[in-house]
């Protein structure tokens, strides 16, 4: 039990952490703010 | 008798099993190669027939191939370069059917204000493709994976449990580290949220949007997605621990050509066949799971970091340079456009996924309700001495050895 909570922890960390690193990134499918960078006039 | 008709009624369905995911992996191969041989590579015969008629385009609307001449002949006579680019401006494209024809032919070159490797891409005729081979992935896998639900269903009925012939002794022998339990949890948890995703992704348009409305689709999609996104390193992180951690006790040796040829004794009661900590079948799944694993991990990256990450053009100018070597022609279509590369990558992360989750099927299976005794193994990390000495004797017995030399050996002396 203590073994699959840990696991469950560990997962959730680093997914908000790869989250946060990718939402630095100026692109990935996994920064929703891309689209506010995106002028079609320019 | 009823154990030798058992025993071929086993090694029937190992059987089936290996043909149904090897034709998934086969027909996933065939779709990727129909979709990689883009129109700019082979063009399209035409016909002698100039004309556009109402069943040219239901022909075309079905998919048949149908003479493009009219189309290409009648692309306007006063659209200039600088008017079609004065239709796309940011007031967005009026429908003119003269310049999207033109531009279907590159007969013009427009000029795009998007940033952004796939900018001067404004029709794809392959991306067709690409969606009729996702909803033929879609349903090859619906039927793969209800197929081996069924098989696990049938066995479990024929079969029942795998009991504990001699009983539980009472006496529990060390299986797993707390690390190695950590690591197969992380990847395990990991892979089902993957798997749950990925599936609401491939199929929710498909057999979920009307079932639940389109508001609560786009909402749980849009959480469905960032999930998946995200949650994707923790499967990577977990497969590099398990891998690092189990790699040497899942090498070949040579108990494991019994083991198979006898199917493991899963398939008849009292018949019991040697193997260190990890017998033949679970090795198979282990390699499985690593090189399947490994290859939705690359392909997911390659999704997941749009146009950054082209994998398949790489891969199949690989694969032609190396038939080349030995006088053979692939004749796989290079210089993939970067939209091109990302859905074969689509296509590709869906069947492995898919095959991946039919084989982690029968692992749960088996780690579960298949057999008595197995979960405490990843449980609490201990298994019964019974079941350790029918299911792992040769692991069995270097164990017992090496707790009774622990138990022989006297406490240390503190040094004077």
């Amino acid at each position: 039990m203590r073994a699959f909570v840990t696991s469950l922890i560990v997962l959730a960390v680093v997914a908000v952490g790869g989250n946060l690193i990718l939402r630095s990134l100026p692109f990935s499918s996994a920064d929703v703010r891309i689209s506010e960078d995106v002028r079609l006039d320019e | 008798m009823w154990k030798r008709n058992n025993l071929w009624a086993g090694r029937a369905l190992m059987l089936l099993i290996t043909a149904l995911v090897l034709a998934l992996s086969v027909a996933g191969t065939g779709a990727l190669r129909a979709q990689g041989g883009d129109e700019r590579a082979r063009p399209l015969p035409l016909d002698a027939s100039p004309s556009q008629t109402l069943e040219d385009i239901l022909a075309r609307q079905r998919g048949e191939k149908v003479s493009n001449d009219i189309r290409r002949q009648f692309l306007g006579t006063d659209l200039t370069p600088e008017a079609a680019r004065e239709q796309l401006g940011i007031l967005g494209g009026a429908s003119d059917p003269d310049l999207w024809r033109r531009i279907r032919f590159n007969e013009i070159d427009p000029t795009v204000s998007a940033r952004g490797p796939v900018e001067g891409v404004l029709i794809q005729d392959a991306g067709m493709r690409w969606l009729e081979e996702r909803t033929t992935v879609a349903r090859n896998g619906a039927i793969g994976l209800g197929g081996v639900i069924l098989l696990l269903a049938l066995f479990f009925l024929l079969r029942g449990r795998v009991r504990l012939e001699t009983g539980f002794s009472g006496v529990e022998i060390p299986r797993f580290t707390e690390m190695e339990r950590i690591s197969h949890w992380l990847l395990a948890s990991s892979f089902i949220l993957l798997g749950l995703t990925g599936l609401w992704s491939l199929y929710g348009r498909l057999a979920l949007i009307e079932l639940i409305g389109r508001d609560s689709y786009a909402t749980v999609t849009a959480l469905t997605k960032q999930v998946h996104n995200n949650v994707a390193w923790a499967f990577i992180l977990g497969l590099v621990m398990v891998f690092v951690q189990w790699v040497a006790w899942n090498l070949p040796s040579r108990e494991d050509i019994t083991w198979l040829l006898k199917g493991g004794g899963l398939f008849s009661k009292g018949v019991h066949v040697p193997a260190r900590k990890f017998n033949a079948g679970q090795k198979i799944v282990f390699w499985l799971v690593t090189l399947l694993g490994t290859s939705v991990a690359l392909t997911g990256l390659s999704l997941l970091f749009p146009y950054q990450l082209p994998i398949f053009d790489r891969i199949y100018a690989f694969i032609n340079a190396a038939g080349g070597l030995v006088g053979a022609d692939p004749g796989l279509p290079e210089g993939l456009l970067p939209v091109e590369d990302m859905q074969l990558a689509q296509l590709w992360h869906s069947i492995i996924a898919m095959v991946m989750i039919g084989v982690i099927f029968a692992h749960i299976y088996i780690g579960t309700i298949g057999m008595e005794g197995a979960f405490s193994a990843m449980g609490r990390g201990k298994v019964d001495r019974n079941w350790a000495r029918e299911h792992h004797s040769i692991w069995a017995e270097e164990q017992e050895k090496a707790m009774g030399a622990a138990e022989d050996t006297p406490p240390a002396q503190p040094v004077e």
